[in-house]
């Protein structure tokens, strides 16, 4: 399970490289055609969707890390109740927080077959858009599974 | 209490005039013709979805009824998208009664299968907003970046020798401004919605594309409603909408137009010839690419300019 | 059950979700997809499920939110937080107090390259509590000088907290940011005051004076330079017309990635600034993304339009709208996560107080302030949490305690800043930006 979630790190890290080497090409190259009165020319006409789409893996490959302990919890209340109860209670919401991650999961599948079937591309590099549904199952498949892991055999175990 | 509640998504802002002039308006004709037993609570400004998501809201139920842009989905709409192509009308009247007639003949029943339309249109002709630069020939668009709105337009911006570039509508002040842009397409109407005035000097009249719209409906809501309560919906559909429509955005242009231009230079194309030959390759490179996938693109076409010269001489424009 | 009812259902589950310790993000899901299913129809709610993340992750907007996190990141990595405190420490060297004195100025600082208060309560805690400890200073002053001085990571351009009332609102991200500058500079200024009042009152507090050896001013502030270049470098090419905001966010990373690869920060380095970013990025788009569901569910109980319709009738007076909203968002930050609650709140108040006349750029640095006491208010306050999790030694009483006084100092800005909306107002004014 580490290495699952070590693999979408690595891949979120990736985007997020993306992410910034995208705007910050998109103004040095913008820089450079104005100075040369568009002698050099090496726009990126699609640098936002570039950067959008790398936002979108990013997001998406975080969520793994995101439902193993990642999420923000009000624990004020909950402070002098037993641990039996507390570590019940937070065993019950990953199992929830799992199950709706693999609901996800199941919908994103569903929907790259659809939007394969129908060809829908990005409006500006023309991508297939069943790519990046295609991404999201697998993002979430392995988000639900770490989470319904952490719900039946709990936090302790994970550690060692 | 209403029998029905209908709740119509949108993505303009509530102060815009589609918001009070059509959809506010088509809600309270819908409630007046049945008696108040439909009540349709329109949501402006995205508060009900994104702008992309406008089709399928309406399909999956989150949104009884959506207002949305084909071709903000791009290549999912590809016949309804014939009315992009330049050229085809000079007024948002013609355009949307054409469209209609196309969406009528059941030529595009095959794009719309999973929800129920209630009709479709167009806006005015798009023109060219220029910064610093003013443009009257195809020299001066050479290599400038301009803003295209859908992939279709896109490719008529290639022809052209301008730069595409792709932006989400709502960042176009703020890229003009910086000159991560160099101009945009935009209709009239819309000019001064995105402050869009500020940001551009020229404003090059060419009417160079027409965005398609369309108004639908989720199909079990409209298959839950009694055949009474139908027949409202139905006699709020088609045609008499779609020209309602139109006229809308006909009006807006002249509003927007006069307003843009107070503060601004307007110029015309010298070379028109060389815009044509471009726009008609544009065209080409569409069509045959549609064909190319199998789809009647052709046939659609020559329908839809039949529709076009129909719609003229029914509605006396020129 | 009508829209409003299910509406105000949904919301106390939420709030009974979260004192079961159901995940934030988790309750808005549930209740949001509970309200909608009932609202709508269960199709519809597994629908918006699938919706929320993508809108979340599709929204070019919110680029910014990871790169302006990495910008911080790479900046502690590069030392800049260390520079930053040996800067401020030099500057109020010799004063009884000068420490805390330092950790509120350098916490402003590294707020101008950071647009989380988390990380930069974390970073400058990491850098200045064991000199704190070491020099004497009383825990619980040190922990609430450092959780207050956190809380200027969102009121100090660049900010996550105001690009999220920005996108909600759909004001000016650049505006909202000018718009924070001086009501950042009056916390330090209060701040400030704070720890001179509590140095009068009980000067052991202090613990000893810092090293008696003044330097020239010039010299004391050079390690600040390469802070100061970036902030001008990414905000004046914002506000000088050469970049969109999003590209701001990511010219101040690579600058700063520049700074950090100049000063000899590798692979581990990078690999660690990458990793806080990803965890922290994780933590807020989880949480964004259930906002953005519960959102839909907000939207169709017609609440915000509801509860404009009950104010308009009871004819309450503007101050007492603004006053009740103020109340509501000091009392709610008590128990609430700070990001949570601008995404929840600003949707249902906002038009209550454009309905009241007020000026909506004005209102999201009230409602920034608002949410950064909920920071440091106990019992959940984020910044409170940080430190007590950077320094274990510390009891979290004492730290709730030590920023007490801080809380004070907020509520008095709140009610300045409220009183005397120019100071929110001038600077956007002056770029001619209103
Ligand atoms: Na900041
Ligand atoms: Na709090």
């Amino acid at each position: 399970m580490q290495r699952l979630v070590a693999l979408f790190d690595a891949l979120a890290g990736l985007a997020l490289a993306l992410l910034l080497a995208v705007t910050a090409a998109g103004i040095l190259t913008r820089v450079l055609f104005d100075l040369t009165a568009g002698g050099v020319d090496l726009l990126l006409s699609d640098a936002v969707e570039m950067a959008t789409y790398a936002l979108l893996i990013t997001v998406f490959a975080a969520m793994p890390r995101a439902l193993r302990g990642g999420a923000v919890t009000v624990e004020v209340f909950s402070r002098t109740w037993p641990v039996w109860l507390t570590t019940a209670l937070d065993r019950f919401w990953s199992l929830t927080f799992g199950t709706l991650a693999a609901l996800l999961a199941w919908r994103y599948a569903e929907e790259s077959l659809a939007v394969l079937a129908r060809g829908d591309t990005t409006q500006d590099m023309q991508l297939p858009l069943w790519i990046f549904y295609a991404f999201a199952a697998p993002a979430f498949a392995a988000a639900g599974f770490v989470a319904l892991r952490l719900g039946l055999f709990g936090a302790a175990r994970e550690r060692r | 209490a209403p029998e029905a509640t209908l709740r119509f998504a949108h993505f303009m802002p509530a102060n815009a005039w589609q918001h009070t002039e059509l959809f506010q308006a088509w809600a309270d004709s819908v409630a007046q013709a049945s008696d108040g037993r439909i009540a349709v609570e329109v949501y402006p400004a995205q508060t009900l979805g994104k702008a992309p998501q406008g089709y399928d809201n309406a399909r999956n139920g989150i949104a009884e009824i959506a207002w949305t842009v084909q071709g903000y989905t791009a290549n999912r709409f590809p016949l309804s998208q014939l009315v992009e192509l330049p050229g085809l009308f000079q007024t948002a009247e013609v355009g949307s009664c054409a469209f209609q007639q196309l969406y009528d003949s059941g030529a595009l029943d095959a794009e719309y299968a999973d929800t129920h339309v209630l009709f479709v249109h167009t806006h005015g002709p798009g023109h060219l907003h220029t910064g610093r630069r003013a443009v009257t020939t195809l020299d001066d668009l050479k290599g400038l970046r301009i803003r295209r709105p859908t992939a279709v337009i896109g490719t008529l911006l290639e022809e052209l020798g301008a730069e595409p570039v792709g932006l989400p509508a709502p960042a176009i002040y703020e890229s003009a401004q910086r000159g991560v842009i160099d101009g945009f397409l935009l209709p009239w109407e819309a000019v001064a919605g995105f402050r869009a005035d500020e940001v551009s000097d020229h404003h090059t009249e060419v009417g160079l594309y027409a965005l398609a719209f369309v108004t639908t409906m989720n199909k079990g809501a409209y298959a839950r409603l009694p055949d009474d309560l139908k027949a409202v919906i139905d006699a709020h559909s088609g045609r008499t909408w779609a020209l309602a429509a139109g006229r809308g955005y006909d009006r807006g242009d002249v509003g927007g137009r006069a307003a843009t231009l107070a503060s601004g230079s307007l110029q015309t194309v010298e070379d028109r010839a060389a815009w044509e030959a471009a726009a008609e390759r544009a065209r080409e490179r569409y069509l045959s690419d549609l064909e190319a996938r199998g789809l009647p693109a052709r046939a659609t076409y020559a329908a839809l300019e039949g529709y076009v010269a129909d719609c003229r001489t029914a509605l006396g424009a020129q | 059950m009508s829209p409003p009812e299910i509406g105000l259902a949904a919301i106390a589950a939420l709030l009974l979700l979260l004192v079961l310790r159901c995940p934030v993000a988790l309750a808005m899901i549930l209740t949001g997809l509970g309200g909608f299913a009932l609202l709508a129809s269960p199709e519809a709610a597994l629908a918006i499920l699938a919706n929320g993340p993508w809108d979340v992750a599709t929204n070019y907007a919110f680029t910014l939110v990871p790169l302006f996190l990495l910008m911080g990141n790479l900046a502690a990595q590069a030392g800049l937080s260390r520079d930053l405190f040996a800067a401020a420490r030099r500057l109020l060297a010799g004063w009884r107090g000068g420490l805390p004195l330092a950790a509120v100025l350098a916490s402003g600082g590294f707020s101008a390259v950071s647009g989380s208060s988390l990380a930069t309560a974390a970073t400058m805690a990491r850098v200045a509590l064991p000199e704190m400890r070491a020099q004497g200073t009383a825990p619980r002053l040190a922990a609430g000088s450092l959780a207050a001085g956190g809380t200027l990571g969102i009121m100090i351009p660049p900010s996550i907290a105001l690009l999220l009332y920005a996108l909600i609102t759909q004001q000016s991200v650049e505006v909202l940011f000018l718009a924070g500058v001086l009501p950042g500079l009056l916390a330090i200024l209060l701040y400030g005051a704070t720890i001179a009042v509590l140095l009068r009152l009980r000067p052991e507090l202090g613990g000893r004076a810092t090293d008696p050896e003044r330097e020239p001013l010039g010299r004391a502030l050079k390690p600040a330079l390469p802070v100061l270049a970036l902030f001008l470098l990414v905000m004046g090419g914002l506000y000088g017309g050469l970049f969109t905001p999003t590209e701001a966010a990511g010219a101040g990373a690579f600058l700063t990635l520049l700074v950090a690869l100049a000063r000899g920060v590798r692979w581990p380095g990078l690999r660690r600034a990458l990793a806080d970013t990803l965890g922290t990025t994780a933590a807020i788009f989880l949480i964004i993304i259930g906002a953005e569901i519960f959102g839909y569910l907000l939207s169709v109980s017609r609440i915000p339009a509801e509860t404009v319709a009950l104010i308009r009738d009871l004819g309450l007076a503007p101050w007492m709208v603004l006053a009740a909203v103020l109340v509501f968002f000091i009392l709610l930050g008590c128990v609430m996560d700070s990001l949570a609650m601008i995404l929840l709140t600003v949707p249902v108040f906002y038009p209550l107080i454009v309905e009241a006349g007020y000026d909506p750029i004005w209102f999201g640095i009230l409602a920034v302030v608002a949410v950064e006491l909920g920071l440091i208010t106990p019992p959940v306050g984020m910044n409170l949490f940080v430190i007590s999790s950077v320094a274990p030694e510390v009891k979290s009483e004492e730290v709730m305690i030590g920023a007490l006084p801080f809380v004070v100092a907020d509520l008095l800005r709140l009610a300045i800043l409220a009183a005397f909306p120019i100071i929110a107002l001038a600077l956007p004014g002056w770029f001619g930006l209103l």
